[in-house]
């Protein structure tokens, strides 16, 4: 068959170029439409390579977190544990240290209580035995008052006597007085002693008198040598002369100043008793009698001086005591704080010994400390 | 085997030094308890006989000797002399001058010092200018004693001429020369230094006479611009002054510098009356808190000023840390 030359006004040339053209542009378009579809395989295979790489990664990178995780929390248990269990060893290390030492301290409390309460024996043992002793002066005293009294009885014996007349008995007055000077023993020997010739024929005494006794006159000032009634102790710790000189306290932390404010104050005619800090001194006040004056040094160790001052003052028994205050500082403050709790006189170290010889005397002589509170 | 020799060896000079010392105090305490009583009944009479000091003893019985002479005033001193001469302390102390032991030289300066021994002043004078502070100062205070009037020379060109002197000390051999020995000599050197050394000296012129201090501090509050200086010469204001130098101390209030106006406040407080309340309220508004309780505390020492009429003047204050620290000071003295 043969086309017409002409199909649709183409010819069969014009018809077989457009198709040839058409032919050749699909085929470009398939070539560019398979190069557009190879490239998005690549594009594909190239994502899903990205996409496979980052899986792994992310696997991996899960794997190590699980790891670390699980490495992490070993570790912190294991520094955890160790923690604890040195804590627990330093615990326990403590609280047995702590018991040692409380064991310890308790013993110290026991053996200070166990001190203190021998310490407030002695005290009060030597307190009685002052008591015991002040008894006994006074009831010497009484003796010698007595036997005063009895000194013109006995002057008038003798001048009867030896005028040889005979007299009659002693009155039972006379002879009640007489009789304290025949209970003293017989022979007991005095410079003042005297022989009375005393005869039976010639007078009688009412009971207790042995007629041929010696009476002996005692100056006042033989009372201590004589035995008393009053029981006396085997060892007396202070003298009958200490007995009767009073008491000055003196508190103060350096032997040396110390050893001489107490020869300055027992030339006064004081006895000084001498503590050396805080703890002795609050002993001292709690368990003695009111001494005649307190001399404290400001910086005495353990001892807050103007609280010090301020309990004395509000003390029933110690109010009236005078205190005097030594200090080394040079600041008057110290001193009119000390004043203001309730001192009566201060003195500034380094001092004259004379100067405080007269304000010893000035304070005891005025005998009376400030107003208690 | 070395080390266990050592080991023995170090053992062995521990327990012979550690023999020694106990011993060495041992002597010293049973020294004491004998010497002690004998020198103090030495201070009311010289026995008839005494007995020598043996020469190991000498460092107890000096150490013995210098506490009592520092503690005793007045004759009793000149009685330890007495004892001290007798004994011979004096020779063995000049010996001991040249000891290589910095305490057994201090000892014997003291002694010497106390012993007022003229033939040591030369010594001394060169141990004043010693490297060792301690030495120089001990050979000044024993100086003071031997001779008050030619030892204030020294003194003087000693604190010129150096920088370290410990204040106490120099106020402690002051105090006990005695305000007219070395007060125109000191106050002389005061105008005479850099203001960074009169500082230091204005404040060794508290020991020294009111009729000396009192124009110098009037003289260099005129004169000079160093705060420091200012604030000295206020304290001596304070401390010597009277009611005469209230203008002046008025005037420092104002200061820019906040050390003078606190201690113009602080003395204000000790010559203030009634009437100068009101610049001592001003001061209640300081900007310094020092300053501001200062005057509080100023305020309620002044005479006539009670508890009630601080809490009226507190409610009157508008400043608020006016009333703040006048409830301070009303709660310091309880309440």
């Amino acid at each position: 068959m043969k086309f017409s030359r002409s199909f649709l006004g183409y010819s069969k040339s014009q018809v077989d170029e457009e198709l040839y053209n058409l032919m050749v542009k699909l085929g470009d378009e398939k070539k560019s439409l398979i190069e557009e579809y190879n490239e998005a395989v690549r594009e594909h295979n190239r994502l899903l390579t990205q996409h496979n790489a980052l899986r792994s990664t992310l696997e991996s990178a899960r794997a190590t977190a699980s790891l670390m995780r699980r490495y992490d929390q070993d570790h912190r248990d294991k520094i955890l544990q160790g923690i604890q269990s040195a804590a627990k060893a330093k615990v326990e290390s403590v609280e047995a240290d702590r018991d040692a030492i409380i064991a310890e301290i308790e013993q110290k409390v026991a053996e200070i209580d166990r001190y203190t309460d021998l310490l407030k024996q002695e005290l009060s043992t030597i307190a009685r035995e002052i008591g015991a002793l002040a008894g006994s002066i006074n009831s010497h005293h009484h003796i010698s008052e007595q036997i005063q009294a009895t000194d013109l009885e006995i002057e008038q014996y003798r001048e009867l006597a030896s005028s040889q007349e005979p007299f009659t008995a002693f009155t039972p007055e006379v002879a009640a007085q007489l009789m304290p000077i025949a209970m003293i023993e017989p022979g007991s020997a005095t410079p003042h002693s005297m022989e009375l010739p005393l005869s039976t024929t010639h007078f009688s005494i009412t009971e207790g008198v042995s007629t041929q006794s010696s009476v002996t006159q005692l100056a006042p000032q033989q009372i201590d040598a004589a035995p008393s009634p009053v029981t006396i102790l085997d060892e007396p710790t202070i003298t009958s002369s200490t007995i009767t000189r009073p008491l000055v306290l003196v508190a103060e932390n350096d032997r040396d100043t110390g050893a001489l404010l107490s020869s300055l104050v027992e030339r006064e005619g004081f006895d000084p008793i001498l503590v050396a800090d805080g703890y002795a001194l609050n002993n001292m006040v709690k368990n003695m009698e009111p001494p005649a004056l307190i001399v404290v040094n400001t910086l005495l160790p353990y001892m807050d001086i103007n609280h010090f001052i301020k309990e004395v003052r509000q003390s029933a028994r110690w109010c009236k005591v005078p205190i005097m205050v030594l200090t080394a500082e040079h600041s008057k403050q110290s001193i009119i704080h000390a004043l203001e709790a309730g001192a009566n006189d201060s003195m500034e170290k380094p001092f004259n010994p004379r100067e405080f010889a007269a304000r010893v005397k000035g304070l005891t002589r005025r005998g009376e400390g400030v107003v208690c509170s | 085997m070395l080390f266990l020799a050592s080991s023995a060896l170090l053992f062995a000079v521990v327990i012979g030094h550690r023999i020694i010392v106990t011993a060495r105090e041992r002597r010293q305490e049973s020294f004491f308890q004998t010497w002690r009583q004998t020198i103090i009944d030495n201070l009311f009479q010289m026995p008839e006989t005494l007995s020598a000091v043996a020469a190991e003893d000498t460092i107890s019985f000096m150490l013995l000797w210098n506490n009592l002479q520092d503690t005793l005033q007045g004759e009793p001193k000149e009685q330890l002399n007495v004892l001290a001469r007798a004994l011979e302390i004096d020779k063995r102390a000049v010996r001991l001058l040249g000891s290589r032991s910095m305490s057994l030289r201090l000892l014997a300066i003291s002694t010497l010092g106390h012993l007022k021994h003229h033939a040591s002043w030369r010594q001394l004078e060169k141990d004043v200018w010693s490297r060792s502070m301690t030495l120089a100062i001990h050979a000044l205070h024993a100086l003071s004693r031997i001779d008050a009037n030619r030892a204030v020379e020294m003194i003087v060109s000693f604190l010129i001429q150096t920088e370290d002197w410990p204040e106490y000390r120099i106020a402690n051999i002051l105090y006990e020369m005695g305000p007219s020995s070395f007060s125109k000599a000191l106050g002389e050197a005061v105008l005479t230094v850099q203001p960074e050394k009169q500082v230091r000296l204005l404040n060794m012129m508290r020991y020294a006479d009111r009729a000396v201090a009192l124009p110098l501090a009037r003289q260099l509050l005129q004169n000079s611009s160093s705060e420091d200086v200012l604030a000295a010469c206020l304290h001596l204001l304070e401390l010597f002054g009277d009611s005469r130098e209230l203008a002046v101390v008025k005037r420092m209030l104002k200061h820019n510098s906040p050390v003078v106006r606190i201690r113009a406040v602080s003395a204000l407080g000790q010559m203030a009356g009634e009437e100068d309340i009101k610049d001592l309220e001003e001061c209640l508004r300081d900007q310094t808190w020092w300053v501001r309780y200062r005057a509080a505390l100023a305020i309620a020492g002044l005479p006539g000023i009670n508890r009630e009429r601080i809490e009226r003047m507190r409610n009157a204050q508008a400043d608020r840390f006016a009333v703040d620290i006048l409830s301070y000071v009303l709660s310091q003295q309880g309440g």
